[in-house]
């Protein structure tokens, strides 16, 4: 894929050595100092100046371009270049990253494919962790290749109303009992799994994970 | 002050921008009878404001939509951006014109290379270097040979 990245010191940095291997790229940069450092350390192909002018994005032949990141500091500035990009330009995606949290879904209803915000991400990450901290608790046996894992069937989890055989569990669990109103029921492959079940499920350390994602509830995946 | 706040059927102006030209039209609004909010991230702009200007001012970013839910812009018919950042002032327009509907957003730019857009969701461009240039062919009489120049 052919991408520019456009304004950034340090992000526009990182993003040049993991991307240049795999991908044609080509920086614009309004600070000319720093746009000579990316030139010399990545030998790409830069252009000195600033990304918002029409004739900036001509002379870096923006429109040959599969994609546009923006890294520019002021989140208007962003989306300014970004739909520069895109209505006079026809880059095909256009990748914006943010300061203020609230521009994440302002800015693609303004055309921007992509929003990337880190106060954003994180405090989606927060709120599925706070979500995962109160559902699960795990116990490790035998030098932590297996795991006993507690999980509990909140209203909204995927896995309610479904018997054991229909929730497409990973290879190497076993769902050892489920606490239901303070009694324990083993089950079999046509025991149906209710909202306030605790399940007790015993499993390879390394499915935990995909575990636990059967049980979240749909509206916290990312 | 503030009817619209007690439900009095008076019409509210936003102006994003105590810039010269921000101040001014913020002052002509005050004038016709309009409720007036004025927002600028820089406190002192405000001075340049007229001293029976009777609006309300909000120090903060009108590009932000929490400061202009602050500013009342569900209530607003008309809104300026002016502040001096083209960006900012597309940004400002574009949230007032589609998320907020406002029905009169007029928005300052100095480079007008990128309007199309913005004309399409009913955004008045006002660009002050392409006025210039026309008050120049008027004055001088040269717009009528336009393109024998």
């Amino acid at each position: 894929m052919k991408i520019a990245i456009t304004g950034g010191k340090a992000e526009a940095d990182f993003l040049i050595a993991s991307l240049k291997e795999h991908h044609k790229l080509a920086v614009i940069n309004q600070d000319s100092e720093y746009a000579r450092y990316l030139a010399d350390i990545h030998s790409i192909p830069v252009v000195c100046g600033d990304p918002r002018k029409v004739y900036v994005l001509e002379q870096a032949e923006i429109e040959r371009f599969d994609a546009l990141v923006s890294l520019m500091p002021d989140d208007a500035d962003s989306l300014a270049v970004c739909q520069l990009a895109k209505e006079k330009f026809n880059v095909k995606k256009t990748i914006a990253v943010v300061t203020n949290p609230r521009n994440v879904e302002l800015f693609r209803t303004f055309g921007v494919t992509e929003v990337v915000s880190s106060a954003y991400m994180i405090s989606q990450h927060l709120v599925q962790l706070s979500t995962l901290s109160s559902l699960v608790s795990s116990f490790s046996l035998e030098n932590e290749k297996i795991v006993l894992t507690e999980l509990d069937v909140s209203s909204g989890s995927r896995v309610s109303g479904l018997p054991v055989c229909g929730m497409h569990l990973p290879p190497h669990v076993i769902i050892a009992c489920i606490i239901r109103n303070g009694n324990m029921i083993v089950p079999d492959g046509q025991t149906v799994v209710r909202t306030g079940d605790r399940l007790v499920v015993l499993s390879a350390a390394e499915t935990q994970n995909k575990l636990i994602a059967i049980f979240m509830p749909e509206t916290d995946s990312i | 002050m503030f009817g619209f706040l007690s439900g009095k059927k008076q019409k509210l102006a936003v102006v994003a921008g105590a810039s010269r030209f921000g101040t001014q039209v913020a002052g002509i609004f005050s004038g016709k009878g309009y409720e007036v909010v004025i927002i600028d991230t820089n406190g002192n702009a405000f001075s340049k404001l007229a001293d029976n200007f009777e609006g309300l001012t909000i120090e903060g970013d009108a590009s932000d939509t929490f400061v202009l839910e602050g500013a009342h812009i569900k209530k607003a018919s008309v809104c300026v951006a002016a502040t001096n950042s083209d960006s900012t002032n597309s940004l400002i327009a574009q949230i007032t014109a589609c998320v907020y509907m406002v029905p009169g957003v007029y928005c300052r730019l100095s480079d007008a290379a990128n309007t199309d857009m913005l004309t399409r969701s009913r955004i008045h461009i006002i660009c002050p270097s392409d006025l210039c240039l026309q008050e120049f062919e008027r004055q001088s009489g040269l717009e009528d040979s336009r393109g024998t120049l």
